[in-house]
């Protein structure tokens, strides 16, 4: 009995286009959230340090090291983000292997 | 006979093109308790940077020698080239980070404590990064 090659790529696409809906959207809205919420931290962060400066709690030096930290958690957010992007592309990639395989099996007489 | 071949080696050749098709490490359940570990040994250390630096020369080498062995660990890792990155980051003295802390630290001889408190956090932060995309990483099949 001959495969339905044609029914295993039309499943594949479906549950793919469900796949890729529920995994880009809850990655978008994860990555837009914590955002806001770095820079947000961050604003508050300086507003806080130009306060201790100006209050004579911290020198120059401090402040200036405080301020260039932030710029190096910048970075590191964005390793972060790009890190997640990328597993989030794996487990598309896997997901979308993994439901070709289950259709194929199905496919079996 | 046909079909019993397709079954048996359908799920390996599965397994074999699902590995192939990874750009990052997976979720290391290791490497996520050490740089807790590292995290938790960093911020009880910078509370004492208002003491000097040479009385607490040693401990400060014991903390640093446990986040190493957090670096190292995640070097050693394949696919793992942006967790890396953060920790070298993290760690590098003439940035501004926990490395830059330590080395103030030094040049200073202590630290103020308005400068401390306003340290810790981004420190916190920082290895919550880490910690974040280790946990975010996809886990294994």
């Amino acid at each position: 009995m001959p495969i339905n090659t044609d029914a295993i790529i039309q499943t594949t696409l479906e549950k793919s286009k469900e796949l890729a809906a529920t995994l880009f959207k809850k990655f978008t809205e994860q990555a837009v959230s914590d955002t806001k919420d770095f820079l947000q931290r961050s604003r508050e962060g300086v507003a806080r340090a130009t306060a201790l400066l100006a209050d004579n709690q911290i020198d120059k030096d401090d402040f200036e090291d405080l301020i260039l930290g932030k710029k190096d958690l910048a970075e590191m957010h964005g390793l972060k983000k790009a890190g997640l992007a990328s597993a989030t592309i794996d487990t598309f990639v896997n997901g979308v292997l993994q439901i070709l395989i289950d259709a194929a099996f199905e496919a079996i007489p | 006979m046909y079909t019993i071949l397709h079954r048996q080696f359908l799920p390996l050749l599965s397994w074999l093109f699902l590995a192939s098709c990874s750009t990052i490490a997976t979720y290391d359940q290791t490497a996520y308790e050490k740089a807790t570990a590292a995290k938790a040994e960093a911020l009880a250390l910078m509370d004492k940077a208002t003491g000097s630096f040479s009385a607490h020369e040693q401990e400060i080498e014991s903390v640093s020698l446990a986040i190493n062995k957090a670096y190292e660990y995640d070097r050693g890792r394949a696919l793992n080239s942006i967790t890396v990155k953060q920790w070298e980051i993290l760690l590098d003295p003439n940035r501004n980070l926990f490395g830059g802390f330590i080395r103030r630290w030094r040049e200073k001889g202590s630290l103020r404590p308005a400068y401390i408190g306003e340290k810790k956090p981004d420190i916190a932060e920082a290895f919550n990064q880490i910690i974040e995309l280790e946990r975010g990483k996809p886990k294994s099949q």
